[in-house]
Formats: C-alpha cells, sequence, structure tokens
C-alpha cells in the first residue's frame, strides 16, 4: 500500500504582478502514498493553493510561471506533458475541491447537469447512462437523484459543497486536492462534510492533499502535515510527531495563537509582526524577523535537520536542540 | 468593575424582515444584560439572527418589538439629537475588514470621521492629534496614516476598525466576528488588543462569532442563538462543562479538536439550518434534534435550569439527568 | 510604501493619471485640440465667414490646406473656430447630464423607498420618449442658441446616468462602511456625497467621456433640421452635415470635420481610461 504516488521536487513558482515579481512556491519537495492524506497548512499568502493549482497546471498562464521543480504523479512528471494529455490527467487522475461551493458552481446550470457535463468529458458514454452515474454521484454525497433537475440557487450552503465535491469524484480521481473545502461553511456542517470526505477517501482509497489554516481540521483528517511558511515547508512530519512536538518556532507560535488551547491564560501567544511581503523575501530563514529565537546565523542558508523518523524541520537550531522536543513533548 | 448595574440591557427584542414569503423572524424574543466591563459571547451558525441582534441593539436597524436600554435609558425608538448621543456611546466593530473601510478615505481621514460628525473638536489639528493617539492605541505605525485602506493587510485594517470605533469613547461595543477573516497568528494579535483595551477603558463588549473556541477565550458568559432564539444562556466556563441544550452540544462537538489523541465523539446532526421564515410555535431546533419528541412542538421558555444558567429546551432535565 | 507627503493631492492625481502611455497620449491630443481651437483661428488668414466665390469647392492646396467649403470658406479656419462650440457643447451637456444623473442616482440608490420609486418611474416615463424626439421638443420651445442647445442635449442623457448611478448605490450601500458611517452619526449628505459618490462614479466617468463624441454628432443633427447652433456660425457637427450632400463629388468636405470629431473623441476616451485608473486608489503603485 505504501507505493509513492505523488512526488513534487524543488517546485518553484513565481507571480508577476505590475512589474514585481512576487515568489510564491520557493523549492517545496512532497511525497504522498496512496491512500494518504497530507495537510497543508499556513496561512493566507503562504502558497499553498499555488501548490495545488501548480499540480493541476492550471496557473493563470500569462502572471505565473513555475520556474523550477517536477510535479511525477503516478511515474509521469506532468510538467512534460501536452495540454491535451494533461486535460485527461486532471479529472481522471487528479481532481480540486475549491473553496468557495457558491462561486465553483455555474449558477445556470442544473447541479445534475454539471456533474454530467464533467463525466462526459472524460468518459465516452452515452448521455443516458451519464446521466445515470451522475445521479450515482449525488447519492453518494447524500442528496437525492431526485435533485438532480435543480439549480445551485435552490441548494444551501453545505448543499452546493457536497455537489463541487461529487463533481470532484464524479471520474474517479486517484488524487484529491481539497482547497478549504469547508472554511466557508458552518461547524456543523463543516463536521458532515469532512466525515463525507473521509468516508469516501477511504471508500476508493484515494490520496488527498487538504489545504487549510484550521489546525483542528488538520488534526482530525490528515496523516501527514507540512507547515507552509512564505512558500517553503519549514516542518513537515506524521500528524503525531507535528501535533505533539511541534519544532519549529513558527509551528509553535501558530498552536500558541489558537485560542481556547491554554483555558485559563488571558493573552494569547501570538506571533508578533505580519507575514512576510512576498515581493521581497527576508535573506535566510523567511521567518526570522518574527522569531523569538532569531540568531546572526538565521540570515544565511537553512539547513533541512532530520529530527526523528520522517520528521523533518528547517531551522538553524541544533539537531540535539530539535530532538529535545520530544523528551518534553508538547506543554 | 465595582459597578454592578447593567451598562446595556436588552428585552424581548424582536426584528422581523419582511420576505417575499412572509415574515423572516431574524431575532426574536431575546433579552440579555451586560454590565460595565464584561463580555458577553453570542454564538451561533450564519443565520441564527446574531449579526441582526447587534445591529438592532445599536440602532443601525429598526427594532419590530421590545425594548433596548443603555445606562437605564429606553433608547430603542430615541431619534434626533438623543440617538446621536446614544450612537455616541455605543459603537460596532465590523467582521469583513475589506469592506468595512471606505476604499477611497486615507486612514487618517478614516479615523477622523467620527471626531468630525460629533462635532466636539475645534480645530482640524486637534482632531489630528486625537487621531494620532488613536493609531498609537491600537497599535497602527504613524507613518501609515496616509495610506489607503487596500495598502493594508487585514489585521491593520482591522485596527483601523478599532480605532474607528473607540474614537467616541463608547461604552458599549458590538464586535461582529472581529476576527474571522484574519489568519491565525494576526487573530491573536487582534483579541490581545481588544482585550486589552477592555481593560484599559472598560467597555463592555457584545462579541458576535461562529467561532466557540474564541468565546470562550474573551467572554464572560455565552448565549447561544438558534434560527433568532436564544437556546441557552450561562457563564462561560459552566456553558463549556455543564452543555445543557441538545443544540449546543452538537456544536461544541462540531468544532474539530486540535487534540489528536482524543477521537472526536460527534453528535451527528441531521439536515441544515433551515430559515426562520414564518416558523412554527415549538422549538425551533426540533427537526434536527436527536431528542426531539412531541412535547418540543409547545412553546417552549427560556427557563434557569441552574443558577445562572438559562435553557430554552422542554426536555432540559430529562436529557441531562437533572 | 514609500511616500514623500510633501505632493499633494492634484500632483500626485496628475503623476498617476499621466502613468500610462495611453492616457498621456489622449492628454496631448486633446490639449492639442483646444489649444488650436483657442488659438488657431487668430493664426490664420482667412476670416471664419469670408466667402471667397472663386474658392468654392476647392480641394486641400498650399492656399487653403484643408481645402474650401461651397461658398469658398476655408475649411479649416472654420474648423478650429467650430470647434469652440462643438467641445464646449459636448462637454458641458455630457457633464452637466452626468452630475444630474449622479445626484438623483446617489439619492434614489441611497434612500430607496417611495422617493427611490417615484425617481426611477420618472425616469422611466422620460426615457420612453424617443431623445432626438425630446432634443427637437425642448429644442423648438426654447428657440435655437448655444444654450438651449445645452439643456436639450442634456436632457436626454440624464435617465441612462440614474439608472447607472442607482444600481452602482445599490451594491455598494450594502457594504459595511456605509453602516460604520451611519454608526458614526454621520449625516446622510456625508454619506451619500462622502462616502457613496465617490465609490459609484467610475464608470460614470467613463461613459460621459464617450457619450461626448455622441453629443457632438447630436448637436450636428439638430442643426441640420435647422435647431441647434445657427449657421453662418461653424460647428463640427454642422459642417459635417452641410458636407453630406456632396460626398461623391468633394469628400474632403466632410473628412476633416469628421476626423475632427473622431480625433476628439478618441482623446477623450484615451483620457477617461487614464482617468478611471487615477480615481482608483487601487490601482496606485
Amino acid at each position: 500500500m505504501s507505493e509513492k504516488f505523488l512526488e513534487v521536487k524543488d517546485l518553484r513558482v513565481v507571480y508577476t504582478q505590475n512589474r514585481k515579481t512576487v515568489q510564491a512556491v520557493n523549492g517545496i519537495s512532497i511525497r504522498l502514498e496512496r491512500g494518504r492524506t497530507l495537510g497543508l497548512v499556513g496561512e493566507t499568502g503562504a502558497g499553498k493553493t499555488t501548490i495545488a493549482k501548480a499540480i493541476m497546471r492550471i496557473l493563470p498562464d500569462i502572471a505565473a510561471k513555475i520556474t523550477g521543480g517536477e510535479i511525477w504523479l503516478d511515474g509521469v512528471d506532468i510538467l512534460k506533458l501536452p495540454p491535451d494529455e494533461m486535460m485527461n490527467v486532471r479529472g481522471e487522475k487528479v481532481a480540486m475541491i475549491f473553496q468557495d461551493p457558491m462561486t465553483a458552481l455555474n449558477p445556470l446550470m442544473t447541479v445534475g447537469d454539471q456533474i454530467l457535463e464533467v463525466i462526459r468529458l472524460h468518459d465516452d458514454c452515452d448521455k443516458k447512462a451519464g446521466m445515470d452515474r451522475a445521479g450515482d454521484m449525488l447519492e453518494l454525497v447524500g442528496i437525492p437523484r431526485e435533485r438532480y433537475a435543480e439549480y445551485p440557487h435552490q441548494f444551501s450552503g453545505g448543499m452546493k459543497q457536497r455537489v463541487v465535491i461529487a463533481m470532484a469524484l464524479a471520474c474517479d480521481p486517484e488524487l484529491l486536492l481539497a482547497d478549504e473545502p469547508t472554511t466557508a461553511l458552518d461547524v456543523t456542517i463543516q463536521a458532515q462534510v469532512l466525515d463525507l470526505i473521509r468516508e469516501l477517501k477511504e471508500k476508493y482509497n484515494t490520496s488527498m492533499i487538504l489545504i487549510t489554516h484550521d489546525l483542528g481540521v488538520v488534526a482530525q483528517t490528515c496523516d501527514d502535515v507540512a507547515v507552509i511558511y512564505a512558500g517553503k515547508i519549514v516542518e513537515f512530519g506524521k500528524k503525531e510527531d507535528i501535533f505533539d512536538h511541534p519544532a519549529h518556532p513558527y509551528t509553535i507560535g501558530l498552536f500558541g495563537s489558537l485560542p481556547g488551547m491554554a483555558v485559563g491564560e488571558k493573552r494569547l501567544h501570538s506571533i508578533s509582526g505580519l507575514p512576510p511581503d512576498p515581493t521581497a523575501l527576508p535573506e535566510g530563514c523567511a521567518f526570522w524577523p518574527r522569531c523569538p529565537h532569531a540568531v546572526e546565523a538565521c540570515k544565511g542558508k537553512i539547513p533541512t535537520r532530520k529530527i526523528r523518523g520522517v520528521h523533518f524541520c528547517q531551522c538553524v537550531k541544533e539537531k540535539e536542540e530539535l530532538q529535545e522536543v520530544y523528551s518534553h513533548g508538547r506543554s | 468593575m465595582a459597578d454592578h448595574s447593567p451598562l446595556i440591557e436588552v428585552k424581548n427584542l424582536k426584528k422581523y424582515f419582511k420576505v417575499p414569503s412572509g415574515m423572516n423572524h431574524a431575532v426574536d424574543e431575546v433579552s440579555f444584560e451586560i454590565c460595565r466591563g464584561q463580555t458577553l459571547g453570542v454564538v451561533g451558525e450564519s443565520g441564527c439572527g446574531k449579526s441582526t441582534l447587534g445591529r438592532t441593539i445599536i440602532r443601525l436597524l429598526e427594532a419590530t418589538d421590545g425594548n433596548v436600554y443603555l445606562h437605564g435609558e429606553d433608547i430603542t425608538h430615541v431619534k434626533g439629537h438623543q440617538l446621536k448621543q446614544a450612537r455616541e456611546k455605543m459603537q460596532i466593530v465590523f467582521q469583513d475588514p475589506y469592506s468595512s473601510l471606505n476604499p477611497r478615505l486615507r486612514i487618517e481621514s478614516t479615523i477622523m470621521e467620527p471626531l468630525k460628525y460629533s462635532g466636539r473638536y475645534s480645530s482640524k489639528k486637534k482632531m489630528r492629534e486625537e487621531a494620532n493617539r488613536l493609531m498609537e492605541l491600537v497599535g497602527i505605525d504613524e507613518r501609515l496614516r496616509q495610506s489607503f485602506p487596500h495598502e493594508l493587510d487585514g489585521g491593520r485594517r482591522q485596527r483601523v476598525g478599532i480605532a474607528r470605533a473607540l474614537a467616541l469613547h463608547p461604552d458599549f461595543v458590538v464586535c461582529d466576528e472581529p476576527v474571522s477573516a484574519l489568519d491565525v497568528s494576526i487573530q491573536a494579535q487582534v483579541l490581545n488588543l481588544l482585550m486589552d483595551l477592555q481593560e484599559q477603558m472598560g467597555m463592555a463588549y457584545m462579541f458576535v462569532t461562529h467561532d466557540l473556541s474564541v468565546v470562550r477565550h474573551i467572554a464572560n458568559d455565552i448565549l447561544v442563538m438558534y434560527l433568532g432564539q436564544a437556546v441557552e444562556k450561562a457563564p462561560t466556563e459552566e456553558l463549556f462543562h455543564r452543555t445543557l441544550h441538545p443544540y449546543t452540544k452538537a456544536l461544541l462537538s462540531a468544532i474539530p479538536s486540535t487534540d489528536i489523541h482524543k477521537p472526536m465523539q460527534r453528535i451527528r446532526l441531521k439536515g441544515e439550518i433551515t430559515s426562520p421564515i414564518n416558523p412554527k410555535p415549538g422549538c425551533r431546533f426540533a427537526a434536527r434534534c436527536p431528542y426531539a419528541a412531541e412535547q418540543c412542538r409547545q412553546p417552549q421558555q427560556l427557563t434557569e435550569i441552574l443558577p445562572d444558567h438559562f435553557v430554552k429546551c422542554c426536555r432540559c432535565r430529562e436529557i441531562n439527568g437533572l | 510604501m514609500k511616500k514623500t507627503e510633501k505632493t499633494t493631492y492634484s500632483l500626485d492625481f496628475m503623476r498617476r493619471l499621466l502613468k500610462g502611455w495611453s492616457s498621456r497620449l489622449g492628454f496631448i491630443l486633446l490639449a492639442l485640440i483646444i489649444l488650436l481651437c483657442l488659438f488657431g483661428p487668430f493664426l490664420s488668414p482667412y476670416g471664419v465667414n469670408d466667402i471667397d466665390l472663386q474658392n468654392m469647392y476647392t480641394g486641400p492646396c498650399m492656399a487653403h490646406w484643408f481645402g474650401c467649403d461651397a461658398m469658398g470658406r476655408d475649411i479649416l479656419t472654420r474648423l478650429l473656430y467650430g470647434g469652440r462650440y462643438s467641445l464646449l457643447l459636448g462637454l458641458s451637456s455630457a457633464l452637466l447630464a452626468a452630475v444630474l444623473g449622479i445626484i438623483f442616482g446617489v439619492v434614489a440608490g441611497y434612500f430607496g423607498g417611495k422617493i427611490e420609486a417615484f425617481i426611477m418611474r420618472f425616469m422611466d416615463i422620460w426615457s420612453a420618449l424617443p431623445g432626438m424626439l425630446l432634443c427637437i421638443m425642448i429644442s423648438a420651445f426654447m428657440g435655437a442658441g448655444f444654450f438651449a442647445t445645452v439643456i436639450a442635449l442634456t436632457v436626454g442623457n440624464i435617465p441612462g446616468g440614474v439608472r447607472m448611478t442607482r444600481g452602482q448605490v445599490l451594491a455598494e450601500r450594502k457594504k459595511e462602511y456605509i453602516e460604520a458611517a451611519e454608526s458614526i452619526n454621520g449625516s446622510k449628505m456625508a454619506i451619500m456625497f462622502r462616502h457613496l459618490l465617490p465609490n459609484v462614479v467610475q464608470p460614470m466617468i467613463i461613459i460621459t467621456t464617450m457619450s461626448i463624441g455622441s453629443m457632438i454628432t447630436m448637436a450636428a443633427s439638430l442643426s441640420y433640421i435647422g435647431l441647434g447652433i445657427q449657421p453662418p456660425t461653424p460647428e463640427w457637427g454642422a459642417m459635417l452635415a452641410d458636407g453630406r450632400v456632396y460626398i461623391r463629388n468633394y469628400p474632403f468636405l466632410i473628412t476633416f470635420p469628421g476626423l475632427a470629431i473622431a480625433l476628439t473623441v478618441l482623446a477623450l476616451n484615451l483620457l477617461g481610461d487614464g482617468l478611471r485608473d487615477a480615481l482608483d486608489p487601487k490601482l496606485r503603485d
């Protein structure tokens, strides 16, 4: 079961905006095995969505440019595929669930037809069989088949997000990219949708990359976690590594910022300062201007240190110092 | 903190909107009071009327029925000069730091607006000094005063919104999801700021949010709303430790916990929040409630089940074995 | 975020306006046209109404660069002189229509209810009348002449502006900064004209710059049926209308007035785009 399915090697993406260069993704490497879920955690503008769009190859042509790296999906470097072959990869191998279900659906088409369209784009089935399948997909996500001919505005937010999930799953993708799939939803609905995604994933042994800023969602859904800051993975590990033994100062800061984690304490331990300007990233570690432990060496080359097993961290702190987190754990 | 007479008192407040298919009972018979320096958290999902409640109290919307008392004075229907005075004492911090600032006004002008309208300042120079003081108070760098809102990040914009709300030294501030549009690390900064300001200036907050972990951190009391009605009201820790209403229980269990070793025991709710248009009498949560029974169709009362702990559920004692 | 505090708003505005090459081109073109119209007639050796029957229909030559018309009058001179009227006519009527449209639109959109219903129904009736008919009626009623023509041209263009502005206001009014202005005791006037107006004028600016061209041609139609500016006072539209009859034999009679109108409209449109960008603080560098 643990075959390597997706491998992103040293991916770099830049955007050009008003003659300024935005360094969105700065050398990201990801490995994902079949059936596992990787959580990408980070703040707005950290480059999470850009990574997903690069894997889908749906970055805007004019503004964005992949300046380096490879994306291997099931043994094929998809960055080298011609556009028409990429069309087949999209939908059949990779599918994406977008953040905002309100804008991801065409308001003038019935939800059933929108699923049908996806199916027929990849499958040469006749309309009747396609409609059957679209109906099956609706039932799969818990919407009665009878609502096939209704329009998006007749659905509530949570229902729309289910339709979006049905569209993403319509062609049995092997990799699902979920970009903040529940951010626009209420907690009780979020819980329903997350349950649904988890069940479907298990049923079809789909791999998933879940993009979110909500550490709670990660805790409940993911196997591995990559913490992203300014377009770089600053810490990577199994869920247990990250949640019980966070090593990077940024990860520690993120946990400290969560209200309700430390009941009784009045002030939150916020991370001071702001995320860096992506057009002028600081030298060395992008986090050092906000880091409470910053030293002169932080402005130089940052080593990637192995802490234990697959747990890695990009920080100048000594290996021993980082390993200490295991002796203490998170208080 | 010694003053325990309520600063703001809301009694049976109702706000109905006329919609094509009938009456939308956005806020239905909500009552509470907040003392000086205290924070009431109002929690609920989208569409439960929590934002409408805040806006009705501070007179951005006209109440359909019920009363709002500020310092014991009924301000529900005051007009003209009295309304102007009441509004100076009650302010609001909005959810969306992007749309809550006029994109064409510079930061300094935005903060000077309330000073200008109040007529308390004789010269522009004095207003500018006051604006600078406010900017310092909320932690906005002085060199940003000539910037436009879009040049600032969400956290800073929210600080500008806070400065604008505090400009006239209000006694009561409605915080309408002030941090839900911000990133976690920035969210913590803004929450800390709000708490510090409350300590310094002694305002009462009504903190409207859908995020239970945020209110747990900031509020003294919590009011849970469902479809326009208050279903549970209790001091914060009491509510979290002894949750009584089935909806509050479901809401609490749905928050994804960051504790990976405790598997979630989720109460699964059927369906979704419906709309509060022409509601039937009886419990509005009954359609999704796992404990719904025949008696739930009768009109429900918010009753004090435990000291200071109010619940609107006729089966409450039964369910919780009290 | 570097900014020199000394830069005054108007200087900053001009710098931003003239940043792009297209708006710069528009600005130079328009300035050139205005300057030529203002001072050109003084430089010309010919009088604007000098009839020279020997030079009837003379084509462009060294003595008469743009040729002469049916009465032997120098077209270039008349073009420069007529430009004053045409530009002033187009500009003033388009601006007047825009200002009235914005005011009524903002009032209707902000107040809503009965005031909105009244204004909008009135505009519906108003725009049901064909624009040209309205123009003719007003011109006939008020008589010919510059002022009457401005009014006639303005009136037909108000309803469009009202509708457009009202639509913008309806979208903008829902935003929280308007509520914020209310909660800090902003007066209705302040909310309408300090908060709403600057955020809804953008599309009107573009519409207005474009409508100047059609105003000029509309004025020409009025002249053609004997209303509007009276001959022998030259005016671009009227010159175009006069030359129309001879289009086969003497195409230069309409080429040059037509070109003048086209160039002016082009300049205004280029400038309009630049104006839109310069007015939007979001597009500042």
